[in-house]
């Protein structure tokens, strides 16, 4: 049974006793922490560092590191705000200071099935990608508030908590993001 | 309805799908979900004694810097500026006792000696 994915008091009386039953060393809680949360952290590592295999290393560190300092979790914050905070900051240590982009990277990712298609198709799919692209391209303070936001759908307040920046801060990244993605949209001739 | 609301509403209406169409195919493959289960059971949650060795000290760098000044301060003070030697009080005492005795058998006395003379 997996209550995990509840939100608000629900999980937090939730996390309290799944957070006991880790500390207890219960193995199975750890497994059911693995199966209920891998697929959504490999999706937040996979969009900041760009690399599946990379994505699956900081997301296996990060619940390593989580199943060690279990103890030192006092239960103050949801369980997910502090994984994905792990996540996060493994992710850009994985990413380092890298911020050039391999653009024909990128398209050959977005580019695999070539099937022949009508024209309108082809624009529109274009536009996707040149979309996708973009936001992909993006530096990485940007992006990791965008998929909190826009992605996870978590709230201000949530992700100015797990990014430990205050909530104006987060309001500017997303309207600074937001301006960078139209920057480019520019540059490309792109309409919405 | 100004340009750029009308903007910020088309971008937060594409930026969602954009992102689901992207990151919808990742999933974690049974292997890998095997992987981190398997890597856990070779480690252990940490003691509090472990906790204490791993943990990290932050010095905010501008702490760090005052004390560093204040450091250097001291030290450059003991070698640049040596404190005055406290001359001790019997020196002068001896000084004066000094004169005490030329009084008693100095060229003064003498000259008594030699008037009366």
């Amino acid at each position: 049974m997996y209550l995990i994915g509840k939100r608000g008091s629900e999980e937090l009386i939730f996390t309290r006793d799944y957070v006991e039953r880790l500390k207890n060393n219960e193995e199975l809680a750890y497994q059911e922490l693995v199966h209920e949360y891998s697929t959504k952290l490999l999706r937040i590592a996979f969009y900041i560092v760009k690399d599946k295999e990379m994505a699956e290393d900081v997301v296996q560190d990060s619940l390593i590191s989580l199943y060690k300092n279990i103890n030192s979790f006092r239960g103050d914050s949801q369980l997910s705000t502090w994984l994905i905070r792990i996540v996060i900051n493994n992710s850009k240590r994985a990413v380092g200071a890298k911020r050039t982009i391999d653009f024909s990277e990128i398209k050959e990712i977005f580019l695999r099935d070539n099937k022949p298609i009508p024209e309108d198709i082809i624009i529109k799919k274009e536009k996707e990608e040149d979309l996708r692209e973009i936001l992909i391209s993006l530096p990485v303070k940007y992006k990791e508030v965008l998929i909190l936001y826009y992605y996870e759908e978590l709230k201000i307040k949530e992700i100015s908590e797990i990014l430990n920046i205050s909530e104006s801060g987060i309001k500017s990244r997303l309207k600074r993001g937001k301006e960078k993605i139209k920057e480019e949209m520019v540059g490309r001739e792109m309409i919405l | 309805m100004k340009k750029n609301d009308m903007f910020n509403k088309s971008i937060d209406a594409v930026i969602k799908p954009a992102l689901q169409d992207h990151l919808d195919t990742i999933e974690a493959e049974a292997s890998f979900i095997e992987r981190v289960i398997s890597a856990s059971k070779e480690t252990n949650p940490y003691t509090p004694l472990q906790r204490f060795l791993e943990m990290e000290i932050r010095i905010p760098i501008s702490m760090a810097v005052v004390s560093c000044v204040v450091v250097l301060g001291i030290f450059a003070n003991s070698l640049l500026l040596p404190k005055e030697l406290p001359s001790p009080s019997y020196e002068i005492l001896n000084m004066s006792s000094q004169i005490t005795m030329e009084y008693n058998r100095g060229d003064l006395g003498n000259d008594i000696y030699k008037n009366k003379g």
